[in-house]
C-alpha cells in the first residue's frame, strides 16, 4: 500500500496552527486532505473550528500528542483508512498538534512505530511563529524554540500586525534553524504549492552551498544548527560509529540529524539519515543526487553544538576506521 | 589526532554536558587534566600505538580505562564528569528495503 504524506504542523499556543490549516483546507488544492488536531485540555474547540467532512477528521482531546498519546495518534491514522474507500479519498494528513508539544516525540513515532510507518510518511514540520509575540514567546518557552528548532518550514503569522516589520525575529529564527525555509503569511494565506512543494518520502534537507558557521544572537537561545559537509564518501561504518558517537554524547541534547551522504560502498546511490534524537530511521536511497554534485551533506540540530566538535568528531572517526582499513589490508 | 582537534574534543564534550569542571591543557599536547576547582575529575590522554590510536583515561578511585575508539572513551568520559547526566543511547528502527523514498 502506498504511503500518504504526513505534515506536522506545530507552533506555540495561538501561533496560528488552526487559521492556517482552515484557509488551507479552502483551497482546492488540498480538497483531498484529512486533518488530525490535538487538543489540550477536556474541552477541544480547534476541531470546531476547522471545516472538514466528519470522515477526513480525527479529533484527540484527551491529552497531549507528545507526552502520553502516542498510541493514539497511531490509532487515529488507523481510523482515517479504515474510512477510507479508494483512490478518491484523502492522500494527504495534516497533523495539528497542541501549542505546547514537542514536536521530537511526535516525529519519533513517526519514524519508529512500525504501523504509523506502513501508513504514512513525514512529509515536513511547519512551525508557525506568531510575528508580534514570537520573540517574547521564544523568550518564555523553551518548547517554543524546541519547535522551531525542528521546523523544515517555519511560517510566520500575523505579520499584518507587526509594524516594524519582522526582520529582527527573522534573524533570531534563522539563528536557531539556519536550514528551514521562512514564509510570511496573513490570516494564514500561503499558497499550498509554497508549503507542499514536491519532496521524497523521508525528504532530504537542502543546506546551504557552503558551510557557514552558526552564531548565536540571543543570550537565551542555546540550540544550534550544524551543517557538515565532505566531498570524499564516507565508509559506511564511520557514518554508524558517527551517528552512534553524536547520539550517545549529546542524549536528548540532540535533537534533529538529517541529510544525504556518498557512501564509498555504494558509489552510485545517495543514502538518506533521518534521525529525531536517539532513534534514527533505517538508511533509504536517492537515485541520483540534487544538482549532480555526489557530496555528504548533513544538518544537525542540537543543544550547545559546536560545529567544531561535530568536525572533529567525525574527522577522529573518519581517522579510526581508515586506520583500521589499512591495518587488516 | 591533532592538539587542536584533542582540545576540541574534551572542550567541546564538556560545553555539551554543561560540566562543572575545566579542562586544562598545559604539559604535554595531547594529554588534559579535567578538575572542578583543585580536585582531579580525570585525566585523559590520547597517544598513537601499534593498534592505533588509544584513548586512556584515568580517575581518582577508578581503573584506568583505554579504548580505541572516541564513541566509548567520550562515554567513560561522561560517567566519570557527569555521572548524574542521563546516558545517551542510539536506536535504528528496524525497517525493510523499499520502505523509504526510493529504491536502489
Amino acid at each position: 500500500m502506498k504511503r500518504l504524506p504526513l505534515t506536522v504542523i506545530t507552533g506555540f499556543l495561538g501561533s496560528g496552527k488552526t487559521t492556517l490549516i482552515r484557509r488551507l483546507l479552502t483551497r482546492s488544492e488540498l480538497a483531498r486532505t484529512a486533518v488530525i488536531v490535538n487538543e489540550f485540555g477536556a474541552i477541544g474547540l480547534d476541531h470546531e473550528l476547522i471545516e472538514s467532512s466528519e470522515e477526513d477528521l480525527v479529533e484527540l482531546s484527551t491529552g497531549c500528542l507528545c507526552c502520553a498519546m502516542r498510541g493514539d495518534l497511531t490509532a487515529a491514522v488507523e481510523r482515517l483508512f479504515a474510512r477510507r474507500t479508494g483512490d478518491g479519498d484523502f492522500h494527504r494528513i495534516l497533523l495539528e498538534t497542541t501549542g505546547l508539544a514537542d514536536p521530537a516525540p511526535i516525529l519519533q513515532s513517526l519514524l519508529a512505530d512500525p504501523a504509523l510507518r506502513g501508513r504514512v510518511h513525514l512529509e515536513q514540520v511547519v512551525v508557525t511563529v506568531d510575528a508580534v509575540n514570537g520573540d517574547a514567546t521564544l523568550d518564555a518557552h523553551p518548547v517554543s524554540r524546541k519547535q522551531v528548532a525542528l521546523a523544515d518550514l517555519l511560517l510566520l503569522s500575523k505579520v499584518d500586525l507587526a509594524p516594524a516589520g519582522t526582520p529582527a525575529l527573522q534573524r533570531r529564527l534563522r539563528g536557531l534553524n539556519r536550514d528551514a525555509g521562512i514564509v510570511a503569511s496573513a490570516h494564514g494565506d500561503v499558497a499550498p504549492a509554497v508549503l507542499f512543494q514536491a519532496r521524497d518520502a523521508d525528504h532530504v534537507p537542502a543546506p546551504a552551498a557552503a558551510p557557514v558557521a552558526h552564531a548565536h544572537d540571543h543570550p537565551h537561545d542555546d540550540i544550534a544548527s550544524v551543517s557538515l559537509e565532505r566531498d570524499p564518501p564516507l565508509h559506511a561504518v564511520t557514518l554508524t560509529l558517527f551517528l552512534q558517537a553524536l547520539a550517545e554524547t549529546c542524549g536528548p541534547d540532540l535533537l534533529r540529524v538529517k541529510g544525504i551522504v556518498a557512501l564509498r560502498e555504494h558509489p552510485e546511490g545517495a543514502a538518506v539519515v533521518h534521525g529525531v534524537q536517539h532513534v534514527f530511521h533505517p538508511i533509504t536511497w536517492l537515485e541520483g543526487w540534487p544538482a549532480g554534485h555526489r557530496r555528504t551533506r548533513l544538518v544537525l540540530i542540537g543543544r550547545r553544538l559546536r560545529k567544531g566538535w561535530v568536525e572533529a568528531l567525525l574527522a577522529t572517526i573518519e581517522e579510526e576506521v581508515r586506520g583500521a582499513a589499512s591495518a587488516t589490508g | 589526532m591533532t592538539e587542536a582537534r584533542f582540545r576540541e574534543l574534551l572542550e567541546g564534550a564538556l560545553a555539551l554536558w554543561q560540566a562543572d569542571a575545566q579542562a586544562n591543557f598545559s604539559g604535554d599536547a595531547m594529554r588534559c587534566r579535567i578538575r572542578r576547582g583543585e580536585e582531579t575529575l580525570a585525566v585523559v590522554a590520547w597517544e598513537h600505538t601499534a593498534m592505533g590510536g588509544v584513548w586512556r583515561i584515568e580517575a581518582p578511585g577508578r581503573t584506568t580505562r583505554s579504548h580505541l575508539s572516541i564513541g566509548p572513551a567520550l562515554a567513560t568520559l561522561r560517567d566519570t564528569v557527569c555521572p548524574q547526566r542521563p546516558r545517551g543511547r542510539v536506536l535504528f528502527v528496524p525497517g525493510s528495503p523499499g520502505d523509504g523514498a526510493a529504491s536502489r
